[in-house]
């Protein structure tokens, strides 16, 4: 229902009971905030959104108070204005003074806020607080020095992500956010999704870096650095790329990439493609096999996932699909069959992945990815880092010439760059079952979404005799629940899940650059549907490359890893 | 499991978030204090993160994560009796007792906590040892009282 | 009593009196309840001051003496761990009931009195031991030449009307608390009054919070009983961890049963099925007396279900909390209850609309609470005949610091805060001028001489721009340092914070900074530091307000004015610390130096002998030498020294 209030003297029309600072921000109003997250409940923590009500003699948070009819609003009397740059000034007091050396200069929320204000003197030097960073995680580091206590970074990872990994420790300015009995992140239960690095507005959470060590490879002649780009890293590129340049980033992100001294620059849409025709291999063999207690078959391409599964849900491990994720696949491919038919030695290739994920970092330190202590991934790059990379190097992507990528793997079907968003990868394991169970062989092939947001991600197609079931889930949240509500009912219908730990998907992956809101896998997703139109085959077993190396090896991971070339 | 809970899992049958307060309380009444294998047996109980209840554990003053002393010494800081002097008989008990507040020593003969208000401000300033009131107590008094238990204590030993 | 007997007892209990309105009216009933509930006794009784003051002043060791006593002397007679009546310079208080006399009650009974006192009395003699008084009763006979407890100065100004039994009947006798009137306002109400009707005349009655926040208790319960929800919560709030008050526990020690009553008909009122008493969990014996309290109430059917066929159900519950003061905030309270955090929570949604688990909560004082059943049973014009025009009922405080008489009474609102100290409080004790008297610690007031008459309301206060307070009462006169107070007030609040908002978590924090800066150890650079200090102080005042305005809860709210109003009524004294770096009440240790004038000291070693840090080094005959490392300034050399040899700078 509308009605109408008043806000530094204007009248306006807004919807009854919702909250104050969500009507002030659809009328244009600027409100800054700092603990709040769309979609979450608001907590008033952080007090910066405090606008003047008349009638209340303190001033009321926007973000927790319920439109009235007819409340008077100022957003920016003096009283408000001075209440809210103490605030930051009292968030500056116990804040290290670094930002010159600090990873998210230029775009921290803190700095951003300073300079709203226009805070210009440091006015409360309090005593310097004694916290260590944790670079103990091979994926996720933290700076408690630098943390404003937002909460947000604890709701997201016990709200969405269902772990809480870290959550608030002691009390009143001894307040820290940590893991328990202050142990490295290491060894919590984190599941190294990094969606925390996503939502932090300050350089308290961040990637450990790989940077230093590719540019140390890049550096060293004896080594050939090999970058291997996922297709939705080209995604991410693309969407904050300027409009003329779209279409060719694939071209000149090569281009630069040779320019810093890349020795190939290959697309890992073929290791995709083997993931998802192996992936359907397994899944056409479950279907036709008598006992059906290994179905549901879960994806297997997320760590972060797989991390989850392993530590919270281990009844649900052995459903998930036994092949490596497109990434490691890629590497394999390169230390060991590429090696091998071009004469280098394994130890010469230093493999660097660019990926959307922060998990992947954690996928490469596992021991069945290493191969007499060889990883088959050496770095992992975030496109956060890519850009850094590219920035340091003076590497202009607008301005740039083009390159193609490297032979022999150097294209993506449109199902490898599906693998980008969520519900993308059991389309694509859908279309290649139609290939192996026969029925028509389409060849463009997307699934009926649900018409809400709310409902089930399910969708059945028949696939020659058999209505086969496919799901897909994003975020840990989602997948506990969508589990837990499939095993309470015993269904059978569901024959693959497709699991992402990151909600939106790979879109929304804790490795991409950091926005504020949701949207931005949206964003994504549209940028890969028209880049899918534009692949050259549209499912996996069309890509011909990788066709003809499913067909030469087995990709399948038994309990001890064999060298499939 | 290594610590033995049963007992007081058998107290809340049904395992629910509100429960774990009272569960923590019952377990250090019986065995002094915390530990970080108690914390993961509630957390498995209960179905909640490790993380979590750390942080709820570690918000309360109560709470401890070690032994307290065979003496503890609970010394009362509220409004009459910081009128009476409490800052001082702080310090001055901390160099007796050799800790600071919050601390065990090493021997686990001492251990020193600070709370605000027992309720005897009339009394004030007043100190707690094991369930025995010291009232209008001074610097000398609380150095005859510290003196006596460590000769109390070699004795024994 | 044999089991037939008790039984006997409680069938009447239930029948003849709290199901039967007209209990009042039989001769015969009345004269029972008169020997149930201990007016009169069969056999002699001896009352025991047992609440936790009298513990601490040594009432249990005086308990077992008497009780070594009567098996030495294989004398019968009632003895009773006791509640306590609020004067507690008095303790341990020792009453004796003989029967047909009157209550007589002597005060410091430490257990070394014990056997002259009781070797008296218990033959009907007055021992040699003043007595405090007797209680006035025309039924019983009076003792010869002792002064009536009533008249006395403690007791003459107050208006017991909460604390009626506290001291007098036995905390956990269900039995006499019926028999003095207990349990009739709620049987009465479930069987007379609708929810609708409780509420509205709490409401009429003008009932406000005793906690410190004085909002009207009848509104609060008028939201919640309209908010519709299966599932709604009567929550009391016990957790009390205001330092300098402690009447809350001291009334629940003293009269459990008025607190499960009035528990029991405010879940009533809100149509709550289940009521907790949230109480901090180092108040043992406030917890083992209530739970006591609550069994007995269980077993004679008063709480449960189909409460004496009502079709009224109400459970209650003790839930022990953990220690922190935040948890005193209601919405802090319910997340501490739900097993989280003590992190208040946004208002809107208030508790009466979503509270416990998201149902609708109502918080209420132990204090507020108690007024309940009196009210009830009274009506609410009765209510309004004691206090003010906006401050309705009495108000009961602690009274602690520099005055005569400590304890803990009850007062009408509308006494001023001069009769309190001089008259209930017998005045200032001492040699040293009255200074000021601190309230609540969220109170953010000091009461000083050019206030002291006004009245305790909460409008005269908000007046003087401060607030009644928890009821902490602390006297402070010329011996203690206003700055040293500001900065302990700071200091707690920093301590206490729960973190979650901005401007309390970092301002609490910088304040106490600005405080300590005030209160350093001077050092050779002094003009520059002068100046720090003094921004400091002048920041803090702008800071202050933003504080206020923005905190998440009260805690922050009134964190920053134990400062602001030290600046205000104190600012000689803050200026002395800033320009002149002294403390004039000579607390602040770190401003004392204390430097022993070698010209005039001759090597006594009386101050060498009398260090109780061995500051002070020197041989005899030879000047000695104060390290300052070591000094704690505590002045004791001053104290001793005849030579007038050591000085302060």
């Amino acid at each position: 229902m509308e009605c109408k209030i008043e806000v530094n003297h204007k009248t306006l029309k807004v919807q009854e009971g919702e909250s104050l600072l969500s009507a002030l921000r659809q009328h244009g109003f600027k409100i800054p905030t700092m603990c709040h997250m769309n979609r979450f409940s608001p907590t008033g923590a952080c007090r910066l959104c405090v606008v003047e009500v008349e009638g209340k003699s303190d001033l009321i948070t926007s973000c927790s108070f319920p439109v009235e009819a007819g409340m008077k609003v100022q957003t920016n009397s003096q009283r408000v204005i001075k209440a809210r740059k103490s605030l930051v000034e009292l968030l500056l007091s116990d804040h290290p003074d670094d930002c010159l050396y600090c990873q998210r200069n230029g775009h921290c929320e803190l700095q951003w806020l300073a300079a709203e204000m226009n805070v210009k003197e440091r006015k409360y030097f309090a005593g310097k607080q004694k916290d260590n960073p944790d670079y103990s995680s091979t994926s996720v580091a933290r700076d408690p020095a630098k943390c404003v206590l937002c909460s947000r970074c604890v709701r997201i990872c016990e709200e969405v992500q269902r772990v809480t990994a870290i959550d608030f420790i002691s009390r009143g300015t001894r307040t820290k956010v940590n893991s328990a009995f202050h142990k490295g992140l290491n060894v919590s239960s984190c599941i190294h999704c990094g969606q925390c690095i996503q939502v932090c507005p300050t350089a308290a959470l961040t990637d450990i870096s790989h940077l230093e060590k590719v540019n140390a490879a890049l550096g060293n002649k004896k080594k050939q650095v090999m970058f291997v780009i996922s297709p939705a890293a080209i995604v991410s590129v693309t969407e904050l790329i300027q409009s003329k340049s779209k279409n060719k980033v694939r071209a000149r992100l090569t281009a630069a990439l040779k320019r810093l001294g890349a020795s190939k620059v290959f697309d890992s849409g073929t290791a995709a493609d083997i993931h998802v025709m192996e992936e359907a291999r397994q899944l056409a063999e479950l279907i036709r096999s008598k006992d059906k207690k290994d179905l549901p078959l879960i994806s297997s391409c997320c760590p972060s996932w797989i991390r989850y599964a392993e530590g919270f849900k281990p009844q649900l491990t052995q459903h998930i699909a036994k092949v490596k994720s497109p990434g490691h696949i890629a590497g394999s491919l390169i230390k060991l069959n590429y090696a091998r038919e071009h004469d280098v030695a394994m130890e010469d290739i230093y493999t660097v992945s660019v990926t959307p994920c922060v998990a992947k970092k954690y996928e490469a330190s596992w021991e069945e990815n290493t191969h007499k202590g060889v990883s088959e991934v050496d770095a992992v790059l975030t496109v956060r880092e890519l850009f850094l990379l590219l920035r340091s190097f003076g590497l202009n992507l607008e301005q740039i010439e083009e390159e193609e990528m490297d032979a022999p793997y150097n294209h993506s079907s449109a199902a490898a760059i599906k693998l980008g968003y969520s519900g993308g990868k059991a389309e694509s394991v859908a279309q290649e079952l139609f290939n192996i169970m026969g029925g028509s062989k389409k060849e463009a092939f997307r699934f009926m979404q649900p018409k809400s947001i709310t409902s089930k991600r399910e969708t059945k197609v028949k696939i020659g005799k058999t209505q086969v079931g496919f799901a897909w889930v994003s975020s840990i949240a989602e997948a506990e629940d969508y589990l837990n509500e499939l095993g309470e009912s015993k269904r059978d219908d569901i024959h693959y899940i497709e699991v992402m730990a990151c909600l939106g998907g790979c879109a929304g992956g804790g490795g991409q650059p950091i926005s504020r809101g949701f949207e931005q896998p949206k964003a994504r997703k549209k940028i890969s549907v028209e880049m899918e139109k534009k692949a050259a085959w549209q499912k996996a077993s069309g890509n011909t490359m990788a066709a003809d190396l499913f067909e030469r090896f087995s990709f399948r991971q038994n309990e001890i890893w064999e060298d499939p070339f | 499991m290594t610590v033995e809970l049963e007992h007081i899992f058998k107290v809340y049958p049904n395992s629910k978030r509100e429960d774990l307060i009272p569960m923590l309380q019952a377990i250090q009444d019986e065995q002094g204090y915390l530990t970080e294998d108690v914390i993961h047996e509630v957390g498995k109980y209960l179905g909640i993160s490790v993380n979590k209840i750390y942080g709820v554990a570690t918000f309360y003053d109560n709470f401890r994560f070690g032994p307290v002393g065979r003496y503890h010494f609970r010394l009362c800081h509220g409004t009459a009796c910081h009128v009476a002097g409490a800052s001082t008989l702080q310090k001055e008990l901390q160099k007796l007792l050799k800790i600071n507040a919050g601390e065990t020593d090493k021997n686990g003969l001492f251990s020193l906590e600070v709370v605000s208000c027992i309720g005897a401000c009339g009394l004030a300033p007043l100190i707690e040892v094991n369930e025995e009131y010291y009232t209008n107590i001074t610097l000398e008094s609380l150095k005859a009282l510290v003196d006596k238990i460590r000769e109390k204590e070699n004795d024994v030993l | 009593m044999s089991l037939d007997a008790k039984l006997e007892n409680r069938q009447f209990l239930i029948n003849k009196v709290l199901l039967d309105p007209r209990r009042d009216e039989d001769a015969g009933v009345r004269k029972s309840l008169s020997y149930i509930s201990g007016e009169r006794v069969h056999k002699a009784l001896i009352y025991v001051g047992m609440a936790t003051c009298g513990k601490v002043a040594g009432a249990k060791k005086t308990f077992l003496a008497i009780q070594n006593y009567l098996q030495d002397h294989d004398i019968d007679v009632t003895l009773v761990e006791g509640g306590c009546v609020g004067f507690c310079r008095e303790e341990p208080l020792v009453d004796v009931q003989l029967p047909g006399k009157a209550r007589i009650s002597f005060g410091n009974v430490t257990s070394d009195k014990v056997q002259p006192l009781l070797d008296d009395i218990l033959n009907n003699n007055l021992p040699e031991q003043k007595p405090l008084g007797q209680y006035q009763n025309p039924i019983l006979q009076q003792w010869d030449g002792v002064p009536f407890m009533e008249e006395h100065v403690f007791f003459a100004g107050q208006q017991r009307l909460l604390m009626d039994n506290c001291g007098i009947i036995d905390p956990v006798s269900i039995e006499s608390y019926i028999a003095k009137g207990g349990y009739w306002s709620f049987t009465d109400t479930i069987s007379t009054k609708t929810p609708a009707q409780v509420c509205d005349i709490i409401d009429k009655s003008g009932l406000a919070g005793r906690g410190g926040g004085g909002y009207s208790a009848g509104k609060k319960w008028n939201a919640a009983l309209s908010t519709v929800s299966d599932n709604k919560y009567l929550v009391c709030n016990a957790v009390e961890s205001d330092p300098g008050s402690y009447m809350n526990r001291a009334i629940i020690e003293s009269n459990p049963h008025r607190l499960i009553e009035a528990v029991l008909i405010a879940a009533y009122a809100i149509g709550a099925g289940k009521a907790y008493i949230f109480i901090r969990e180092e108040f043992s014996l406030a917890i083992s007396r209530l739970e006591k309290a609550i069994s007995q109430a269980r077993e004679m059917g008063i709480i449960g279900h189909h409460i004496f066929e009502s079709g009224v159900n109400i459970n209650v519950a003790v839930k022990k909390g953990a220690r922190a003061f935040v948890c005193g905030e209601e919405t802090a309270l319910i997340n501490s209850l739900e097993g989280k955090r003590a992190m208040p929570s946004s208002k809107p949604p208030y508790p009466a609309e979503k509270g416990l688990w998201d149902h609708p909560t109502i918080v209420n004082n132990v204090e507020t609470l108690f007024n309940v059943p009196l009210i009830l049973k009274n009506g609410s014009e009765w209510f309004h005949d004691t206090g003010t025009k906006r401050s309705k009922g009495t108000k009961i405080f602690t009274l602690s610091g520099k005055l005569k008489n400590y304890g803990t009474v009850e007062v009408p609102m509308g006494m001023t805060f001069r009769d309190i100290l001089n008259d209930i409080g017998g005045g200032m004790a001492g040699e040293k001028d009255f200074k000021a008297i601190v309230l609540g610690i969220n109170s953010g007031s000091y009461i000083t001489e050019e206030t002291l008459d006004i009245k305790v309301d909460f409008d005269e206060l908000k007046s003087i721009g401060g607030a009644l307070g928890s009821g902490a009462f602390v006297v402070l006169d010329s011996g203690v340092c206003m700055v040293d107070m500001a900065k302990y007030f700071t200091a707690f609040f920093k301590n206490e914070s729960c973190g979650k908002c901005i401007p309390c978590r970092e301002g609490t924090a910088r304040m106490l900074e600005v405080m300590e800066n005030v209160t350093r150890r001077p050092s050779d650079n002094q003009s520059f530091q002068t100046l720090e200090r003094f921004k400091g102080v002048m920041q803090l005042k702008n800071l202050a307000g933003v504080i206020s305005e923005t905190s998440l809860c009260s805690l922050g709210k009134s964190s920053p004015y134990a400062i602001l109003n030290t600046l205000k009524h104190f600012k000689k004294e803050f200026d002395a610390h800033i320009f002149e770096r002294k403390c004039a009440a000579n607390i602040c240790t770190d401003l004392r130096i204390y430097h022993i004038d070698v010209d005039a000291c001759t090597g006594c070693t009386a101050c060498f002998k009398k260090c109780p840090v061995d500051a002070i080094i020197g041989s005899p005959r030879y000047p000695h030498f104060i390290v300052q490392d070591k000094c704690i300034g505590c002045g004791t050399c001053f104290d001793v020294c005849k030579f007038n040899a050591v000085l302060i700078k």
